[in-house]
């Protein structure tokens, strides 16, 4: 394998581990909630036999809290199965919205996701042939990219449109002052890998043009 | 004894402040840095919880902020991650470090050995 490939499959798998990290993560974070919400209702009913008086309201509320955790924590498995399902075939289409969303939701696990405010302007269904794990991993680099160098009101807002035979996809809200080149050089050999043109940032903009379908 | 919990998991650490108060220990939270920022400025804590990754500012970087108002409180750390890179970090910075999710006795004895040490 020679070097540039090699740089290249260790990108993507990186990508992998990163994002694995991340769901654990959450899931880790769920089951903390659970464990002390359910610690506290073991000690109030505890309490409560002995002859306290529990608050009115706080067996539901505690018990709301955890049947929110299990629909969060089915929510973060539903992506995790959509992500790995990704790499069942090398190529195959799909719909870029699908794509956009799941790596929105995806990076909603990171940290530094919580200061930057996503919104997708999803139109009509946008369905490209394309390698469903490398635009998953272009589209992530943006994303963290962007909220890594935000602009002033800490939003980020993607847009995708079908166009004739490729798909238009603009990041808005990065920061207009970029200090350093772009694109970085993962997304750069990404983004050759999958025929994408990304073009520089105007005042915070960046446009992308995602081939409709690539011999992979 | 009076600690600060800060994570951003709002219920984790309102429900995990519930429990340490039964257990007489006097807590208070804060879901983010500059909270916690502010609740240390205005009282005087023994010992904050801080989790490592939070969003602004993580918990090494508030430790450092917060030695600055408060040069005798101590820290534990806490982490869903538990990975090497934390454990290192923490250890640097010569404080305990605690993964989640945790038993709140485990807790319980780390708050004592901080309070000794």
């Amino acid at each position: 394998m020679n070097k540039e490939l090699e740089k290249f499959c260790f990108q993507g798998l990186s990508f992998f581990g990163r994002t694995n990290r991340m769901i654990s993560h959450e899931f880790k974070n769920i089951f903390a909630i659970i464990s002390e919400t359910l610690g506290l209702l073991d000690e109030l009913m505890a309490m409560s036999e002995s002859g306290a008086k529990l608050p009115p309201g706080k067996l539901k509320s505690l018990s709301e809290s955890v049947l929110e955790e299990i629909g969060r924590a089915n929510e973060v498995a539903r992506n995790m199965n959509a992500f790995a399902h990704s790499v069942d075939e090398c190529a195959f289409e799909v719909d870029v919205n699908q794509v956009v969303e799941l790596m929105i939701n995806i990076s909603k696990f990171s940290s530094a996701s919580k200061n930057i405010n996503i919104h997708f302007n999803k139109k009509s269904s946008c369905m490209i042939y394309t390698v469903p794990f490398f635009l998953e991993n272009l589209i992530y680099q943006l994303i963290d990219f962007s909220m890594l160098h935000p602009g002033d009101d800490h939003k980020l807002e993607i847009s995708v449109e079908k166009k004739n035979q490729h798909v238009e996809m603009i990041f808005f809200g990065i920061d207009k002052n970029l200090s350093e080149p772009f694109p970085p050089k993962p997304i750069k050999s990404i983004a050759q890998a999958l025929l994408v043109k990304i073009f520089q940032p105007i005042s915070g903009v960046i446009h992308m043009v995602v081939p409709d379908h690539i011999e992979a | 004894m009076k600690i600060l919990l800060v994570d951003d998991e709002e219920k984790f650490i309102s429900s995990l402040a519930e429990r340490l108060e039964i257990r007489g220990i006097d807590s208070d939270w804060a879901t983010c840095g500059d909270e916690a920022i502010s609740k240390v400025k205005e009282n005087s804590y023994d010992v904050a919880v801080l989790d490592i990754k939070m969003p602004g500012l993580s918990g090494l970087e508030l430790k450092g902020k917060l030695e600055t108002i408060d040069e005798k409180l101590k820290f534990i750390f806490v982490t869903g991650h538990g990975s090497e890179e934390d454990y290192v970090a923490g250890c640097k910075e010569g404080c305990f470090y605690i993964i989640k999710p945790f038993k709140i006795d485990d807790l319980v004895e780390k708050l004592k050995e901080t309070m000794a040490f």
